[in-house]
């Protein structure tokens, strides 16, 4: 059954600014900026084209779309890629859900979105290369950059610090 | 041939979903197995899906809903206007009804209108059976918050920008009080849902966007269910302006709810 775009984005709208919120690195207004024009264009390319076969997806793609569309013209996959992520390590503890947008502005633009694609919005490898404009090992260098995106995230363990263990 | 960790994991993603066993994902899970490299950076990964999956679930904020519902609403009025018209003239009320059969009767009315493939139409129907196929809106308005109380047209009026994106002004019209308005749920559909007072009577407008509708004139409706001889049948008028389906149902009588109807439909 078709669904009208107001119902699609009713639906859709709390994921997509945390996406946006994501992509923007914790940035309040520019996810908001990002999510209206998102929304918007998406508006008059859905009452031509409709949504497709899964409508969330594509309006996950038409987000990606604008914040690209936004990024300078130089920050490539070389870009990101001259970045260094950190090292693959053993981490502890256990993610920070109130961290990761900010988290996610220590890596660069173009692996955060792959990033969001990938990691957080379980996009193919295909799909995402697809998305980003990159090929498949372009993607995986983005992908690195997940080891600094955890490192960022940890909460730290809590353990014994000399305060919590009570009276003796 | 062994598989690297890259490969691996490409072959495996996302690892939740199911997948044949071809000959390229046993070599990868073969690798995963012996790999502690790639366990941890799946461990690693449900963490970071987790926690990003209770994210997405936090309401974006008042004011970011409001602003994109009402750039969507700016957006559509561009080629239509879903302004409820005003000043319609009314006449005096009538008939005192269970809300239930109030809701039933739109529900009904406008689940035609919408081309629903409703059998129990066109047979006998028990207001049971009625409300089973309205479910879902009765456990959404039972649970949720999409509703409104106020007599306010501006209040209303914000509150359907934000939780629909339309662009809507409450009717003002003399002796109708406006009560409230709520996010109505028919057949997959939302829509709003705005109530009003008349002597002690309730009035309800249903308006449900539905693309490619074509402007229809307001008539009586036709197919309500059967009741028995002590149960008075609520008034129903429904009509289309372009994208919405409308519908005026209420305690009052036909002719009134059709003037109002006359009215709202032709500005």
């Amino acid at each position: 059954m078709s669904q009208t775009f107001e119902e699609l984005a009713a639906k859709e709208v709390d994921g997509l600014f945390q996406g946006a919120l994501f992509l923007q690195a914790g940035d309040e207004v520019a996810a908001e900026d990002l999510l209206l024009w998102t929304l918007t264009k998406a508006f008059h390319v859905f009452r031509e084209t409709g949504g497709g076969e899964s409508p969330d997806q594509w309006l996950e793609g038409r987000l990606m779309q604008e914040f690209l569309a936004l990024l300078p013209k130089n920050d490539g996959p070389a870009q990101a890629r001259a970045a260094e992520p950190k090292s693959p390590s053993q981490y502890v503890g256990s993610v920070d859900p109130g961290a990761l947008h900010e988290a996610a502005g220590q890596v660069p633009a173009l692996a955060r979105a792959a990033l969001w694609l990938v990691v957080l919005r379980r996009w193919t490898y295909r799909e995402a290369s697809a998305a980003l404009h990159t090929d498949t090992e372009e993607l995986k260098d983005l992908l690195r950059f997940r080891h600094t995106l955890m490192s960022a995230v940890l909460k730290p363990r809590s353990g014994r610090n000399g305060t919590d263990g009570g009276m003796s | 041939m062994p598989m690297n960790c890259a490969a691996a994991r490409e072959a495996l993603w996302p690892p939740e979903k199911l997948r044949l066993a071809g000959e390229g994902v046993l070599l990868a899970r073969e690798h995963i197995e012996e790999c502690g490299e790639c366990q941890e950076y799946f461990r690693q990964d449900r963490q970071l899906l987790d926690a990003y999956s209770r994210l997405r679930k936090e309401r974006a904020p008042r004011r970011v809903r409001e602003r994109v519902f009402d750039s969507l609403a700016r957006e559509r009025a561009g080629n239509r206007t879903a302004e409820v018209n005003r000043d319609a003239q009314v006449g005096p009320g009538s008939l005192a009804l269970p809300r239930w059969a109030v809701a039933a009767a739109a529900s009904l009315v406008l689940l035609s209108a919408l081309g629903t493939t409703a059998m129990w139409v066109s047979r006998s129907t028990t207001p049971h059976e009625a409300g089973e196929l309205f479910i879902d809106d009765y456990l959404r308005r039972a649970v949720g918050q999409d509703n409104i109380v106020s007599s306010d047209p501006a209040e209303v009026s914000r509150f359907l920008v934000r939780e629909l994106g339309l662009l809507i002004t409450p009717m003002q019209i003399e002796g109708l009080r406006l009560a409230g308005a709520e996010v109505c749920f028919l057949d997959g559909r939302r829509g709003a849902m705005i109530r009003y007072w008349q002597n002690g009577l309730e009035v309800t407008h249903y308006l449900i966007p539905r693309e490619g509708v074509e402007e229809r004139a307001p008539r009586r409706s036709s197919i309500l269910p059967d009741r028995s001889e002590d149960q008075a049948a609520p008034s129903v008028v429904t009509w289309a302006t372009p994208s919405i389906e409308q519908a005026l149902v209420g305690e009052v009588s036909a002719e009134r709810l059709m003037t109002i109807a006359l009215e709202a439909s032709s500005l």
